[in-house]
């Protein structure tokens, strides 16, 4: 469907969309950059991209990354290795910036970005205690200290 | 599976949702924001098993994520997807302790579905879809991609994978025998298939094991009973097969479920009444020596038990409903759950060798 609606507009190459922070922020991004996003690719298919689209769980700093994101994965003839170069400094970021990714690009439907810095924080997570993820995911569902002896014990292997 | 569960999270409202936390204002270092249970899955999907294990202590919603048997599956699907390599130190199992490495060796294929052909002084052989090849060193994870043969792959097909002595090379063996016999050989220092000339009517068939000695691909073709089955051997130094190695001698029903190799030996097994027979002069006028024999009483009623390794101590690793891997110990009847999950499986030596020889630049 984006294809049809692109192809029928040859002359206009750079079509922009705006997009609005929930700081009030507004930001430019091309077309071809935004169908990235599956929301967005809904929205330009249905019309309704011609005014600024609020996005009001996304805030302006978090946004700037993500346009900055799209444009860059929508770049012709980025060989394969510097993006992945490009991709691991991007996300070399705070694990709290790295959630606002993930829950951007959750929003925004971006399965690269999502990916990207699921991945991440897989990594990030996987040899920490439980303890640790506790407070780095501020959970307060803890069980009792019995308790959780209890799963830890059937669990033992994964504590060595 | 994965559809529905993309679909769970798939908001095609364009209209933002009410955000969880902290309504409006810029992010902050201090501010913590929480995740929604389907960001959580995500990322959970993402880890290894141990980790999960240990996070179902962080909490009650964890817990319960983790132990849901349809996370199980996703986890599972995502494993094969992105690792579809498993490594396992056999030798840790006796220690109770496996060490478990997932290993992508990123072939940038996404029609790569690897079937093990074989392994053989360090490198794994891969059949992919498409009937090409890949030599893998699992413990240098360096791998070489090998072109298609020439042959179709389809109806009663032979592979195999060995490495000939005399000429101290690699080579991968296929053959398809359902109407005309042909076969080709893949060498590594050549770099090349060709064909081969060979006298039977009928060849073996599936995956070919290797055997130290001479004789080398050896392979169980499958029967109803004994007088059916014959155990084939090929000679990769003088490129022809032998009918030679009988099955083991037992009164009853006997249904074999393939050759293995471990430790430099060749052993095959029977189901129902589990029996193993190791042979370690195969080639040589050897003789079947029976290995160990037991009810499979400790070992869960489950469908499918295949054998696929045993360790020093004598415990065996046994494939059981199609992808579960536990290790049974004979002795006391007792079995205990493994961490892998595997559908096909191959014992490998930790090895320097290279899946390219030295006349080729090492750009793999």
């Amino acid at each position: 469907m984006s294809s049809s609606s692109s192809s029928s507009l040859p002359p206009c190459p750079k079509k922009m969309i705006t997009l609005k922070s929930s700081d009030g922020e507004t930001f430019q991004i091309e077309e071809t950059a935004a169908l990235q996003s599956k929301t967005l690719e809904n929205m330009i298919d249905e019309n309704c991209a011609s005014t600024p689209i609020p996005l009001r769980s996304i805030n302006g700093k978090i946004l700037a990354k993500v346009v900055e994101f799209c444009n860059k994965h929508a770049e012709v003839g980025v060989d394969a290795e510097s993006l992945h170069a490009w991709d691991a400094e991007f996300v070399n970021v705070e694990y709290t910036t790295l959630f606002d990714y993930i829950l951007a690009a959750n929003f925004l439907e971006i399965p690269t970005l999502l990916d990207l810095a699921s991945g991440v924080v897989g990594d990030m997570i996987k040899g920490k205690t439980p303890d640790e993820i506790r407070k780095m995911f501020n959970i307060n569902d803890a069980f009792s200290p019995e308790e959780e002896e209890e799963v830890r014990r059937a669990n033992q292997w994964a504590f060595e | 599976m994965t559809t529905t569960r993309r679909a769970a999270i798939k908001r095609l409202e364009p209209a933002p949702r009410p955000p969880s936390r902290a309504p409006s204002g810029p992010a902050s270092s201090c501010r913590r924001p929480r995740l929604p249970e389907d960001i959580i899955i995500e990322l959970l999907l993402r880890l290894p098993v141990k980790s999960l294990m240990r996070f179902k202590c962080v909490g009650k919603l964890w817990r319960s994520l983790i132990s849901d048997p349809g996370f199980g599956k996703w986890h599972l699907e995502r494993i094969i997807k992105t690792y579809p390599i498993v490594t396992i130190d056999c030798e840790g199992l006796d220690k109770d302790r496996a060490v478990i490495k997932f290993r992508n060796p990123r072939i940038n294929d996404l029609t790569w579905k690897p079937i093990i052909v074989g392994s053989c002084y360090g490198l794994v052989c891969f059949n992919v879809m498409g009937g090409r090849f890949i030599l893998y060193n699992p413990t240098t994870e360096e791998l070489r991609k090998i072109p298609s043969s020439d042959l179709s792959l389809e109806g009663e097909i032979f592979r195999g994978f060995g490495c000939d002595p005399a000429s101290d090379d690699y080579e991968v063996i296929v053959s398809e025998g359902s109407k005309i016999c042909q076969v080709e050989i893949f060498s590594l220092k050549c770099g090349s298939w060709r064909k081969i000339q060979v006298q039977e009517s009928r060849l073996p068939y599936e995956q070919g094991v290797y055997g130290r000695g001479p004789y080398t691909g050896a392979r169980l073709t499958r029967g109803n009973n004994k007088k059916e089955t014959v155990i084939m051997s090929f000679d990769l130094s003088e490129e022809i097969f032998h009918q030679m190695l009988p099955v083991p001698e037992w009164n009853g029903d006997i249904i074999f479920q393939g050759l293995n190799i471990h430790w430099d030996n060749l052993y095959t097994s029977n189901a129902y009444w589990f029996m193993a027979w190791i042979m370690n002069e195969h080639g040589r006028g050897g003789s079947w020596k029976k290995l160990f024999s037991f009810l499979t009483e400790g070992l869960p009623s489950y469908y499918l038990q295949i054998p696929i390794a045993y360790t020093r101590k004598g415990k065996i690793l046994f494939l059981v409903d199609f992808f579960v891997v536990i290790l049974f110990n004979p002795e006391d009847n007792t079995c205990k759950n493994t961490p892998i999950v595997s559908t096909r499986l191959a014992i490998y030596v930790e090895a320097l060798v290279l899946p390219y020889m030295a006349c080729q630049p090492s750009r793999f």
